[in-house]
């Protein structure tokens, strides 16, 4: 109402701001479609997507493999999708935008990057899957990788040789606690460990007091921490009053720090062995004070320079290295991977591991 | 009919009694072991903290604060940090009140006086506040080994003083609700936001001060739960918002302000806590409590529309 | 001056904000390649501002649950077509029922019982995400529910007219056209039939309308095809605008908007209304649901993380409860296009993660204060 009275007056006004708005979008589709910069072709670009910023190890990782990649000559571009894979899917398709000639990927989901595969493939980019499989299309080149289920199997061992469990006189107690039931990882970490440990269970040389014996029932959301520290109270205040608990194994660092710190707060009985994973460093600091027992160590630098050469390897048109292509099956194919190794890492070895291989630095873990 | 009025007027101790009994039953009696009656406290001490906060905010006019969870972290991430370098925990301590503090005047003033809806400033602060926070910590978990800070707020020293911050924070809510004369001003800015303008309230500074109370309060929750845990870690206080929500809506708080009790606001955190823990010992996959949380949240809130509807008949 | 500023304060800022990001990417953000990218990325956003602009248009009215019910659409989606086998045409019925539903269920509970949006929506926001996770953790052990149908994946993703890269797509570039000379003409033919004249103004319109429409066409072409996303993002759109521009339901619903009180008093069904834009909230979540299944080719827990953040961003910075009618569709896209450029944005310009959250949630702020600050002269 008010605008039909100014209208008269000001008829003039909307007309010149349409046409100022026309001359600026004229003026934005010219320099659109006109001298769009050709890349030089010399120079080879590589785009790493990495889950998020937030987790030591992507932090760390990223910015290794980005070092080492320019001592080679390449061009390096890394995003992080602050753990939404709406986000990851974007930002490698920009990464395809910004020309991107080999894409290093850690999908935060396995199954779920499927539109920015299907555009990888289109535009005949090759990815090398980090560390997860990417699953449900054809558009993994690679994959390098610390096998997950053998991180688990590395635990699982480790509790079956420190007890002795093939000789045993008595019965142990063991609890689990698993990871985030959303990723596709913290269900090989939990079968690694409970598949070796299975037979002891059946036969009940270990006994889980809880009754929480499935995935499901000992998931930890997010990997958050505290709350596989009130998991882990409900726990000992409900079944372990009386009782000791002899071995705690957790998929992975975060969740065994919770772990430890619930036995700090309500537990007075004998001290369980603990496991973890990751090797994060107040995790480390705790295996060297005795709050945990034993971590697996996956030195980043192994699957780094693994990827790294790869990734020469497909710019010289060499054959790639590989050294399984049998077991990783995506669902859609067979993708030819690269395994690395990783170890246990507890009080006795830690530090020389821990720091030989550059790690973490000596006063790191003072 | 005399049995109905009591069920109306008890209807939260009563749905209390039936949810304990519920899960005693269901857990063969573990739910009253006493390391499980003392989790019950430890596990959800920030949860009565940050009720108590919220309970005051809401009762200006269903106002609430949706970035406690995010400043908890972000003054944890502070707090860790400054006791890396050197400072000590008192002075951590003060830095996080002042941060508390800080907040509040903001989300006062934009909330108070420029009148914008609460939930989307404090869905812009949680988002502005976490990431302040990630950045602070850059990924790592910092750990908190300062003597002062953890015998103030910790149970591992053997003392026990963080119970009476705990207190001091239920108590304080409980003499502004009750007793302080800014308290009944605050019923009347809930209750009937024009006529208490018109009286004379000033709603800015009413709604201020509620934030201000629950800046102070988030710090003192960041407190108790960084001496608890020991650590602080990116993820710290994601779900405490809607933790501390739910407390006070289960409690009887009405949705738009103005109703509400202090006794009601313990009871639903209580009830809450029972029944989190309750899933927890039964080893209910965690999927499903998120499911079960928001189903009870909405059942609360209908059953407090009905309930109070009952006195008069409405069309 | 200040009615300009409110007129226009929503193209004002998205230009500033177009050329910032020009400057600081030297231009990179216009790329073609880039131009499709606004598009191809946050094709969600368009359509679920649209849903909450009409949402939102009754005061304090709200819906933080489409996140979640996003993700529950998507597992529902994967159950469906990958666990029961149902085809894809019964299974797309089936969700916009499980849509239509949910727009009924909140919109009941908030018009008829009064409990405040924010509340109930909250509860959505809840159980909603659990539901989502536990269903995939139920029919799948990997975190995530593969096997979508091939023709549901075809219909909701990937490209239309699709060209190899590297070669100029001409069928997009006539598709686009096409489509802006229908708009255009069926735009001509309502002012005829109003009765008014085509003014000088409206020209210019028409010439702009045309020139987007072949730059965005040209970028398509350039970039492999049409994205399936724009095409519903258009369907939405389009059909909102008109519906709330010519038929009596819409009009009805924007009385709402203006005065609930006075609305009611005029013999408008405001309960009703109401519980109307909550099924249309839903069911513009339905179909971004359907949107993200198919790009991420899977149901995901993490689906729909953070759309509510995006969402309500794009309506305050589009300046949406300023304007009222079909300008506050029109409003609520350029919002939605501010959050995407700001996106791209920043994406390009490797911002770090929690700077863009710093960041954005400044944006908000900065927007809605603008917002009442422009309001509050105009009522009093």
């Amino acid at each position: 109402m008010i605008m039909n009275r100014c209208c008269k007056l000001n008829s003039i006004k909307p007309k010149i701001w349409k046409t100022f708005c026309l001359a600026v979008l004229i003026m934005f589709m010219f320099i659109s479609l006109s001298g769009c910069k050709t890349k030089d072709p010399s120079v080879k670009t590589i785009g790493i997507s990495a889950p998020s910023n937030d987790i030591q190890r992507w932090a760390v990782e990223t910015v290794l493999m980005r070092d080492k990649l320019r001592e080679k000559g390449y061009e390096v571009i890394i995003q992080y999708a602050s753990s939404d894979i709406s986000m990851q899917i974007s930002q490698i398709e920009n990464l395809i935008a910004k020309d991107a000639d080999v894409l290093i990927v850690i999908p935060i989901e396995s199954a779920s990057l499927g539109e920015a595969m299907d555009m990888a493939a289109e535009h005949e980019i090759p990815v090398i899957s980090y560390d997860m499989l990417i699953t449900n299309t054809d558009a993994v080149s690679y994959y390098t990788t610390f096998d997950n289920y053998r991180v688990g199997t590395i635990q699982g061992q480790y509790v079956k040789d420190k007890l002795d469990l093939d000789h045993a006189d008595r019965s142990y107690n063991i609890e689990f606690t698993a990871g985030d039931p959303g990723d596709n990882n913290a269900g090989f970490f939990y079968n690694g460990a409970v598949d070796v440990l299975k037979p002891y269970l059946d036969s009940g040389v270990l006994k889980i007091v809880s009754g929480q014996d499935s995935f499901g029932k000992c998931a930890t959301p997010s990997w958050n921490t505290e709350k596989a520290q009130q998991r882990a109270e409900n726990i000992l205040a409900s079944y372990y009053n009386d009782t000791a608990v002899d071995v705690w194994v957790a998929s992975n660092d975060t969740t065994a720090l919770g772990v430890s710190s619930a036995l700090a707060v309500s537990y007075k009985g004998s001290y369980p062995l603990i496991t973890g994973q990751d090797c994060t460093l107040i995790n480390v600091k705790n295996i060297l004070n005795g709050k945990q027992t034993m971590s697996v160590f996956k030195d980043p630098s192994l699957l780094i320079d693994a990827t790294v050469n790869m990734v020469d390897e497909i710019f010289s048109g060499k054959p790639v290295t590989v050294n399984d292509t049998k077991t990783y099956y995506n669902g859609v194919k067979i993708v030819p991977s690269y395994l690395c190794e990783p170890v246990y890492v507890d009080k006795d070895n830690c530090i020389e591991l821990l720091t030989s291989s550059g790690f973490y630095t000596i006063d790191q873990l003072q | 009919m005399r049995i109905r009025a009591f069920m109306k007027k008890n209807y939260l101790l009563i749905a209390l009694l039936l949810v304990t009994v519920f899960f005693a039953v269901a857990t063969k009696g573990k739910l009253f072991y006493s390391g499980n009656v003392k989790n019950l406290f430890l596990q959800n001490m920030y949860v009565y903290i940050l009720a108590s906060g919220m309970f005051i905010c809401i009762l200006t006019g269903g106002n609430t604060d949706l970035s406690c969870g995010s400043a908890v972290c972000l003054m944890g991430a502070v707090a860790g940090r400054l006791m890396e370098n050197g400072f000590n925990g008192v002075t951590a301590f003060m830095a996080m009140l002042l941060i508390g503090i800080m907040i509040g005047i903001i989300h006062g003033y934009l909330i108070g006086k420029m009148e914008l809806p609460s939930i989307i400033v404090t869905l812009a602060g949680m988002s502005i506040i976490r990431g302040i926070a990630n950045l602070l910590l850059g990924g790592y978990t910092l750990s908190i080994t300062d003597e002062v800070f953890l015998r103030l707020f910790g149970l591992s020293k053997g003392y026990y003083a963080v119970f009476l911050f705990v207190l001091f924070s239920i108590m304080a809510a409980v003499y502004i609700s009750e007793f302080a004369p800014v308290g009944k001003h605050i019923y009347a800015l809930g209750g009937n936001g024009e006529a208490a303008k018109t009286s004379g309230i000033n709603k800015t500074f009413i709604v201020m001060f509620a934030y201000i109370f629950m800046g102070i309060l988030t710090a003192i929750a960041a407190a108790v739960v960084c001496g608890r845990t020991e650590t602080v870690g990116p993820g710290l206080g994601e779900t405490y918002a809607m933790d501390a929500i739910a407390a006070c809506f289960i409690g009887g708080t009405s949705v738009s302000g103005g109703k509400g009790r202090m006794s009601g606001v313990i009871i639903g955190a209580l009830l809450m806590g029972i029944i989190n823990q309750g899933m927890s010992i039964l080893g209910l996959s965690v999927n499903w409590q998120g499911v079960i949380k928001g189903v009870v949240l909405v059942m609360a809130v209908l059953s407090g529309y009905f309930l109070s509807r009952k006195g008069r008949k409405q069309k | 001056m200040k009615k300009y500023l409110r007129l226009y304060s929503t193209e004002i800022v998205f230009i500033l904000i177009s050329l910032s990001f020009i400057l600081l990417t030297s231009a990179e953000i216009l790329r073609p390649m880039n131009i499709t990218a606004i598009f191809l990325q946050n094709s969600y956003i368009f359509i679920l501002v649209v849903g909450m602009a009409i949402c939102m248009s009754v005061k304090d009215n709200i819906d933080i649950s489409i996140g979640s019910f996003v993700c529950f659409i998507c597992a529902m989606g994967g159950v469906f077509m990958s666990i029961m086998k149902i085809n894809t045409l019964l299974s797309i019925i089936l969700l916009l029922i499980l849509g239509i539903m949910w727009g009924c269920l909140a919109g009941y509970i908030i018009a008829y019982f009064n409990i405040p949006a924010w509340v109930t929506t909250l509860g959505g926001y809840l159980a909603f995400r659990g539901l989502g996770v536990a269903l995939i953790r139920q029919f799948s052990n990997t975190g995530s529910i593969v096997g979508i149908n091939d023709s549901f994946l075809k219909l909701f993703s990937g490209k239309i007219f699709p060209s190899k890269i590297g070669s100029f797509g001409y069928a997009s570039l006539i598709f686009c056209l096409v489509l802006a000379s229908l708009g255009i003409i069926y735009k001509i033919l309502s002012i005829r039939k109003e009765g008014s004249r085509i003014t000088s103004s409206m020209v210019i319109g028409i010439a702009a309308a045309y020139l987007l429409s072949i730059w965005i066409g040209i970028c398509f072409a350039l970039t492999g095809g049409v994205p399936v996303s724009f095409i519903w993002m258009l369907i939405i759109v389009c059909t909102t605008a008109v519906w709330i521009d010519k038929t009596s339901e819409g009009r009805r619903l924007l009385m709402l908007g203006a005065n609930l009180e006075n609305a009611r008093i005029a013999g408008v069904d405001t309960k009703r209304a109401v519980l109307m834009t909550y099924v249309f909230m839903s069911l513009c979540a339905t179909v971004t649901g359907c949107i993200v299944l198919a790009r991420f080719h899977a149901s995901s827990s993490y689906a729909g993380v953070n759309f509510e953040m995006d969402t309500i961003a794009a309506c305050a910075v589009g300046g949406v409860s300023l304007h009222g009618g079909k300008q506050k569709i029109f409003k609520a896209v350029l919002g939605a296009a501010m959050i995407g450029v700001i996106n791209l944005g920043l994406s390009l310009l490797g911002v770090d993660m929690n700077w863009q959250w710093i960041i954005k949630g400044i944006t908000i702020l900065i927007a809605v204060t603008f917002d009442r600050y422009l309001k509050k002269d105009r009522f009093e």
